[in-house]
């Protein structure tokens, strides 16, 4: 961008050198075209002048060129084809330079780790050596207790929480046989937490 | 600046504003602005609206200038485009113009000249040219506000209103004689039109 014009350079725009360019006679003079008979009139050449005086007095606001300058420049067409171009050299730049294809790898990376997050269920019973605590078969849920107040047991804490999924061997008839209770889960899982110190 | 008014130096100006030049935009910017903001406030007699008016005709400039051919029209083209954004905006608002020759004239008779002339208007012959102009009609005052404001040729102002040159001669006649009967000394001829 250009830079701001001083005071003094504002100062020489200003005021405008406003104004008839040529007199009417003498463009009627060079073009041959025949004007009225009152064209010599003083009183119109005094009238002629009146006008152009106004117009000389003129003043325009400060910094009004700049102001134009500043508003207008970033439309003008090499403003357009530099910015183009600059889109142009990044796009290949990040294309064609090692650390630019380990940083879409990257970034595609991410974005499927994220969406496989976001979009894969939580694994089931169905899924191979894997039983999420807080899936309760349907069949073990005791719906008596659900009028009664909370109780501070620590299987069901940890069915709340969501916080980790049991993997065991031992576990592999809970979800080869239909008729799996809640008691029998509870006992179990008491076991391996036992086991594993929790 | 650098004036731009030497035709080889203002082409090489243009050239080089239309490959990006901000150099040479902001001489062309320089030069035209305030007779471009002279005429739209002379035409509507806002100069907020003339000054927003002045940017959006630069600024369509500045995006067309690129595929503009300089063929010596350039200022035709410019004020046409400015005249053009006026009407239209002065048509959205719904506003009629009003004169800014009370304006200029209000100032012109309150201020003393630093060498005063003898040629120098008095304040009657001021009040009666604003009165003059008031009476004017809307074409008439375009070709006065064109060639005083905005600095024209008559030429220029033919191309620009798309009439011939001696209709814009006999307009310009026409209003000079109405104008110097409104300050008093009317001029002793006959009223006859020009071609």
């Amino acid at each position: 961008m250009t830079e701001r014009p001083s005071q003094h350079e504002q100062r020489t725009t200003n005021p405008v050198q406003l104004g008839a360019t040529e007199s009417l006679r003498d463009v009627a003079k060079h073009h041959r075209l025949e004007m009225p008979d009152g064209l010599n009139d003083p009183s119109l050449h005094r009238v002629d002048e009146m006008l152009d005086r106004l117009a000389q007095r003129e003043s325009v606001p400060t910094q009004l060129a700049w102001r134009t300058f500043a508003a207008s420049a970033k439309h003008l067409p090499g403003r357009a084809r530099q910015s183009s171009a600059w889109r142009r050299v990044s796009r290949s730049r990040i294309h064609t330079s090692f650390w630019g294809q380990v940083a879409m790898a990257a970034s595609v990376a991410l974005t499927f780790i994220a969406a496989s997050w976001l979009l894969i269920p939580t694994p089931g019973p169905s899924q191979d050596n894997g039983y999420a605590l807080h899936e309760t078969p349907e069949a073990a849920v005791d719906r008596s207790r659900s009028a009664q107040p909370a109780v501070a047991s620590p299987t069901f804490r940890t069915a709340e929480s969501m916080t980790w999924v049991v993997r065991h061997s031992e576990l592999d008839y809970l979800y080869e046989a239909s008729g799996t209770t809640l008691a029998d889960l509870t006992g179990d899982v008491a076991s391996i937490r036992a086991d594993l110190g929790l | 600046m650098t004036s731009p008014e030497d035709k080889l130096e203002f082409e090489q100006r243009l050239q080089e504003a239309a490959q990006g030049g901000e150099l040479a935009w902001q001489d062309i910017v320089n030069h035209y602005s305030p007779r471009v903001f002279a005429l739209l406030r002379a035409q509507c007699g806002d100069p907020d609206l003339a000054e927003e008016i002045a940017q959006s005709t630069f600024c369509t400039i500045a995006a067309k200038i690129g595929s503009y051919t300089e063929l010596g029209k350039f200022e035709p083209w410019l004020f046409r485009i400015a005249m053009n954004r006026l009407r239209d905006e002065m048509r959205r608002r719904k506003r009629q113009a009003r004169p800014v020759e009370d304006q200029a004239l209000t100032a012109l008779a309150g201020t003393t000249d630093d060498n005063p002339s003898e040629d120098a208007p008095e304040p009657a012959e001021l009040e009666a040219l604003r009165k003059g102009l008031r009476e004017l009609s809307d074409a008439e005052q375009t070709v006065i506000h064109l060639r005083f404001y905005a600095g024209l040729s008559f030429k220029q102002i033919a191309e620009l209103l798309d009439q011939p040159l001696g209709t814009i001669l006999a307009r310009h006649f026409r209003t000079l004689k109405k104008l110097g009967e409104s300050v008093g000394k009317p001029a002793d001829n006959d009223e006859e039109d020009g071609p």
